[in-house]
């Protein structure tokens, strides 16, 4: 099956000093792949990277396979590969409905409205806070809106930063659930997640970034057992 | 006598009270660990005993003496550090500059002369582990060492009572370990912790004593072995899976997350 996302051969980085070297990846139509690594071996630079939103110095990015290296965010975001990131950054003093709508800014057909009952319906928590100024919300919550603002632009790819940040451990539980079966209903994840038991535990496959290269690869089941990741990133 | 007592203290913004009466007392030496859902007041509980926020009723007290009211900047001098949640370093300052902030502004015994405040700052660098990176700019800094550079600044000012705002937060296994060993070296100088965390090997692996806050009010509180297995705090706060994943009794070693799946 064809891919995706392809990723060959990626140095990319800030003010012309590489942060990622020389990265290959691919993901699959459907799939839901984890990317782990240490704080600092350049998993968010990676997602800013495919998003267009770092500089991009070697290498190429296809998705869908055209080549989208280099790219405008605004115009890799309407091909579907959308950005959920990190510390969820929303727009506090809006309301939820709002936020959400901002996902589909780029969209002009007339299902968006639609789209956001649809959406909603992956987190009911968030039914009867929609007039709700997202700031208000606890961080679990806010945590949904930025996934579900995500899921309005209609990715075939959502790669989501670290969702679990500063959630208490049912949330964090409760947030994995969804992403999971936003997986499943057929859009493919690209999953950057500290909490590297869950994120092996949803995923199909995974990648291990160490010092802004791919180290390791593979099924996420085989990872959960390497003994190396084992050492590096559970501490076991 | 107790460090710091808290008494039935309560908060309210708007509609919604954030803390209803919480109390509790911290003896000198221990590491307490403050945990419950997002939203529980966890933060709020910080912020009024380090007096960002006034509480609406209750009192809390120092040494048995009223800090009620007072500013934070005079809260911070009795010897009550703190970290925030959202670190907010100088930017075009190096991280020993950063940190001799806490040396020359905050201390009980007045200003220290600059020399002194950055002799200062080299010291607890070292105790949290950025001694060798403390001429680096902190823009350079990774999301752990922005972490170890909050509790840095805020051990500048020689306090005895630290309290640290999610200082694990998105660190991976191994660096909560390297933390926990940092917040280790910090008890054996003499300070007293208070800290608040959702990384369940924290609590388990350094806190003499847990917290959990529930819609503003305790919930429950005891060792962290007996807290975490308490039903009400896998209820309200940890969820079945967690339980599920977790190898009854944890209070063996702190690597409670084991890899068998049940």
């Amino acid at each position: 099956m064809s891919s995706l996302l392809e990723v060959e051969e990626l140095t990319a980085g800030f003010g012309g000093t590489p942060v990622l070297f020389d990265v290959g990846l691919e993901l699959r139509p459907g799939e839901l792949v984890a990317l782990i690594g240490a704080n600092g071996a350049g998993k968010s630079t990676l997602l800013g990277a495919l998003s267009g939103l770092v500089s991009v110095f070697h290498g190429a990015i296809r998705f869908g396979g055209r080549l989208v290296t280099g790219l405008r965010p605004e115009l890799i975001v309407a091909s579907g590969m959308v950005h959920v990131p990190q510390g969820r950054r929303l727009f506090g003093t809006m309301t939820v409905a709002r936020n959400l709508l901002l996902g589909a800014y780029r969209r002009h057909d007339r299902e968006v409205r639609d789209d956001m009952q649809r959406i909603l319906q992956y987190f009911p928590a968030l039914g009867d806070k929609l007039e709700r100024e997202a700031g208000t919300l606890s961080g679990g919550e806010q945590q949904m809106v930025a996934i579900g603002r995500g899921l309005m632009a209609r990715p075939k790819l959502l790669m989501i930063d670290e969702p679990s940040l500063g959630l208490a451990p049912k949330v964090v539980d409760r947030v994995m659930e969804i992403v999971k079966t936003i997986n499943q209903d057929g859009t493919a994840v690209l999953l950057v997640e500290q909490d590297v038991v869950l994120a092996l535990e949803i995923a199909d496959r995974g990648y291990v970034l160490e010092n802004g290269r791919i180290a390791m690869s593979g099924q996420a089941a085989d990872l959960r057992q390497d003994p190396a990741v084992r050492k590096a990133y559970l501490g076991i | 006598m107790s460090l710091l007592a808290v008494r039935d203290v309560s908060k309210r913004f708007g509609g919604v009270k954030a803390l209803a009466g919480v109390t509790f007392t911290i003896e000198p030496g221990q590491v307490l660990g403050i945990i419950g859902p997002n939203g529980a007041g966890k933060t709020t509980l910080l912020n009024c005993i380090s007096g960002l926020t006034r509480a609406d009723a209750g009192d809390i007290r120092w040494e048995e003496q009223s800090i009620s009211g007072m500013p934070p900047y005079r809260i911070a001098r009795l010897g009550i550090g703190r970290t925030f949640q959202i670190v907010r370093p100088f930017p075009s300052m190096t991280v020993r500059e950063n940190t001799a902030m806490g040396a020359l502004f905050g201390r009980p015994d007045g200003r220290l002369q600059p020399g002194a405040a950055l002799k200062e700052a080299d010291e607890v660098l070292n105790l949290v582990g950025l001694g060798e990176k403390r001429h680096h700019t902190v823009l350079r800094l990774t999301v752990p060492d922005r972490k170890r550079l909050e509790v840095a600044r805020a051990l500048a000012m020689r306090p005895r009572l630290l309290l640290l705002d999610e200082v694990m937060a998105g660190l991976n296994s191994v660096e909560v370990e390297q933390a926990l060993t940092m917040v280790r070296r910090v008890q054996e100088q003499g300070v007293t912790i208070v800290l608040i965390e959702h990384v369940m090997k924290v609590i388990v692996g350094v806190c003499s004593q847990a917290l959990v806050l529930n819609f503003g009010r305790t919930l429950v509180e005891g060792p962290p072995a007996e807290v975490l297995n308490d039903p009400r705090v896998i209820e309200a706060y940890l969820g079945e899976r967690y339980a599920r994943r977790q190898k009854p009794p944890p209070d063996r070693s702190p690597n409670g997350e084991g890899n068998e799946k049940t």
